[in-house]
């Protein structure tokens, strides 16, 4: 086993780790999306039938631009976690390699 | 001359080794840290707090709208601000958790706003009992969410075996 071998096992295991990893990442987005978009939906559908006023409205439109930020903070925490997992598997397997490769001097 | 360039060449295959041996060692020791280990008291707190979040609304609705007067409501407000705020000291102590911490204080400073308004108006109509029980899960939710991120099932199963 040279380098080249090391490096190809490296990249092999981070391409695959990444690929799990984005699946995982896509079904929980697409939970987040839909929890907003069904509290949109429901904030919209009491306004149009006047079960809250225009002043409530609004309000509730603050917090869903604070709602936004908690939404992009929680993508940024499983796009880090990720990508944290993948830089281990890969250093995982390198150290693995050089481990191997020395025993077999 | 023979043995002294022996000596040099022995010398030499030593410092590699000993520079092989403390690459390996480092490598073996060397992980890269984005987020925060996984904690599962703090997701068990949020998910026992989006529990009780649901059954103080849940109660609420039970009333008539004129009976919803906020004195009947104010121990379980403050005991929930309480517990809100424990949440959030307890991220922010945490290094690299910025966006935990964020999320923490969003839902604390919602939880005072929908206290004040219930204060303000000493009632709260069917209506904002609702979207205020889902604003407040869904925010608990994106904190839920990103803490069960950060469980790592690879290092998790082999620690177990």
């Amino acid at each position: 086993m040279n380098a080249q071998d090391v490096l190809n096992d490296v990249f092999d295991a981070l391409k695959n780790q990444l690929k799990d990893e984005y699946s995982r990442a896509k079904d929980q987005i697409d939970a987040l999306m839909e929890t907003q978009k069904n509290r949109l939906n429901d904030l919209v559908e009491k306004r149009m039938n006047e079960q809250i006023s225009q002043e409530d409205f609004e309000s509730y439109l603050e917090d869903e631009k604070r709602m936004m930020v908690a939404e992009y903070n929680t993508v940024s925490v499983i796009g880090k976690a990720a990508a944290e997992r993948a830089a281990n598997a890969a250093l995982d397997v390198l150290n693995k390699a050089i481990d191997k490769a020395l025993k077999a001097l | 001359m023979k043995f002294v360039l022996q000596g040099h060449y022995r010398q030499k295959i030593f410092f590699f080794s000993l520079l092989v041996t403390f690459a390996v060692a480092g490598l073996q020791s060397c992980s890269v840290n984005f987020v925060p280990p996984y904690d599962k008291t703090l997701s068990d707190q949020v998910t026992q707090l989006m529990k009780e979040i649901d059954v103080f609304y849940l109660e609420m609705q039970e009333y008539n709208e004129d009976e919803r007067n906020y004195e009947r409501f104010i121990e379980d407000y403050i005991q929930i601000e309480a517990e809100l705020k424990s949440l959030y000291f307890k991220n922010k102590v945490r290094p690299l958790n910025e966006e935990s911490t964020e999320n923490c204080l969003i839902a604390l400073q919602q939880w005072q706003k929908y206290k004040a308004r219930h204060k303000a108006r000493d009632s709260l109509s069917t209506a904002n009992i609702e979207l205020q029980n889902t604003y407040m899960h869904d925010v608990l939710y994106y904190i839920l969410v990103a803490e069960e991120a950060k469980k790592d099932e690879l290092n998790q199963s082999s620690k177990k075996e």
